[in-house]
């Protein structure tokens, strides 16, 4: 077992057979990136020892440890807090939870700025996907949140000015909208999500509107037309192929036939 | 009496038609007062922003019918005149939802009993509609549909749209990034592209003009000059309306119609030819 010190906590490489049951399902995509990349990130456990024996309770990580058990793995690499006097109760648990998925939020940006390298180098949004294990869905939003954002509003959205709710309607809108719904916004009243959404729905009757001015020729078959050319090609025949031609013409005039 | 116009059924960009499929169709002229296709291209094209979409969305049309807009996936038409010179040879066919049809509810909301034959429209919508890259296409002639290209370097489809009255194209053989593109010049600037549904090959030694081979179709395009963009980016726009000319329904048993989708059609049923294939 390696062991390294860090902020009062340990890092250790721990036998999986020795940590409770993550209890959760796993996740399709981090098992895939696990099983390509190996674990990257450490989980966090919390030591226990009975009758000399250790056991590890889960604070941080149950589907990187539900990932790694899928995969067979015997070892996972974890912060391990030492073993506290006072006890560790549900709720203490409960915050370190907390703490740790707030510490590790996604950064929305910077994973676009990450993809968008990537594609500049050649990568395609498939690559990236089969690369990293990230699902190619997320690759691609990540990939248009750097492309169909005005250069503005990215930076808003980098700077939390923008919300991600309200910058993800923006991109459906075209770059003159985006200017217009950042130009009516300001720190106190920064754009709302129903605001982009009003704006989406605004730029779809309009586009709607171009449409409908579209004139297309009619098709509407012309019977009379028809009926003519196929009294003229009766004229070429005798008996009964004549007789059902000129039946046929009969019936596009709408006459009935006996 | 309904008289159906002809819809080729040899397998297509998308494959072959599929039993229990309910079709939009547009047929073939009959060889009476056909109209070229090219008088249905949208052009400009319009930038479509909605994002891409499954099965079929209804608009309707002020003091009108209903028109019904669909898109068209660059899997199987990487480019827009794969799809329009499918549709010269082919006619357009369109399979459209029948929604969840379990214990008879018409779901999804789609209800084709309000599309008017030969009035509602079909509008198309393809992811690379709008160009905004630079392009320069060439003025030399041999591509086939042959584009007209008067001297004043405008590419303009006169001969076929006088025929029908549209209004002329009188866009620039030059575009550069900025202000609305010319749907047609997408068929010379698909010379670029190539792809296992879109096979690109020069036609001689001098390389002006290009076989374009799609899984059903071939046709001719000029390649762009030099300072045309590589790669030329695009986005979704609406690319052709045509008058939705009658339905058809691949049926399992040959000659009949599953109820739940007969309702879907309403009196529309007249205009729904059942086939085999």
């Amino acid at each position: 077992m390696t062991t390294s010190h860090h902020n009062g906590s340990t890092l250790e490489t721990v036998p999986l057979t020795a940590v409770e049951d993550p209890g959760v399902d796993v996740r399709p995509s981090l098992r895939r990136s696990i099983e390509q990349l190996g674990q990257r990130i450490s989980v966090k456990l919390r030591q226990r020892t009975s009758q000399g024996v250790a056991t590890y309770e889960i604070v941080d990580g149950r589907h990187r440890i539900a990932a790694l058990k899928a995969l067979g793995e015997e070892f996972v690499r974890a912060e391990v807090d030492p073993i506290g006097r006072g006890g560790y109760s549900a709720q203490d648990r409960a915050k370190e939870t907390l703490v740790a998925n707030i510490q590790r939020e996604r950064n929305l940006c910077a994973e676009a700025d990450a993809v968008g390298k990537l594609l500049e180098s050649g990568h395609t949004p498939q690559t990236i996907s089969e690369e990293t294990g990230i699902n190619l869905r997320v690759v691609k939003e990540l990939a248009t949140f750097k492309n169909a954002l005005i250069a503005e509003a990215y930076e808003a959205l980098r700077s939390g000015g923008l919300a991600r709710g309200a910058a993800k309607a923006m991109l459906r809108l075209d770059p003159s909208r985006q200017k217009a719904l950042l130009e009516g916004a300001d720190e106190e009243t920064p754009v709302r999500v129903a605001d982009a959404h009003g704006a989406v729905r605004d730029q779809r009757l309009d586009m709607l509107d171009q449409l409908t001015q579209v004139t297309t020729p009619t098709i509407a078959p012309d019977h009379a037309q028809l009926s003519s050319a196929l009294q003229h090609v009766a004229g070429q025949y005798v008996g009964p192929k004549q007789v059902v031609l000129l039946q046929a013409a009969q019936i596009l005039l709408g006459g009935d036939v006996e | 009496m309904t008289i159906f116009a002809d819809i080729i059924t040899t397998p297509r960009g998308c494959g072959k038609r599929q039993k229990g499929g309910l079709y939009a169709c547009t047929g073939l002229s009959t060889g009476v007062g056909g109209v070229p296709i090219e008088a249905f291209v949208i052009d400009p094209p319009i930038p479509w922003t909605s994002g891409p979409f499954r099965g079929v969305q209804f608009v309707e049309r002020a003091n009108g019918p209903v028109d019904i807009v669909m898109w068209v996936g660059a899997e199987n038409y990487p480019t827009v005149p794969d799809y329009i010179e499918e549709a010269r040879q082919m006619g357009f066919c369109k399979r459209i939802p029948t929604g969840t049809l379990d214990e008879g509810n018409r779901s999804n909301g789609v209800d084709y009993s309000r599309i008017v034959p030969h009035e509602s429209r079909m509008v198309l919508v393809h992811p690379k509609a709008v160009v905004h890259s630079a392009y320069r296409l060439s003025t030399g002639t041999g591509s086939t549909p042959n584009i007209q290209r008067t001297q004043h370097g405008l590419c303009a489809y006169s001969g076929r749209f006088s025929v029908v009255g549209t209004t002329q194209n009188d866009h620039h053989l030059t575009h550069d990034n900025e202000g609305p593109s010319c749907t047609f010049a997408t068929w010379d600037l698909s010379a670029l592209e190539s792809s296992t549904k879109h096979r690109v090959e020069p036609v001689d030694s001098v390389g002006a003009i290009a076989t374009i081979s799609t899984p059903s179709v071939s046709y001719h395009a000029s390649y762009p000059k030099d300072g045309t963009a590589d790669p030329v980016e695009y986005s979704p726009g609406i690319f052709c309306a045509v008058p939705l000319g009658h339905f058809e329904f691949i049926s399992a048993t040959g000659d009949t119609m599953p109820e739940p989708i007969a309702d879907l059609l309403g009196a529309n049923f007249i205009h729904t030819k059942i086939c085999d294939e």
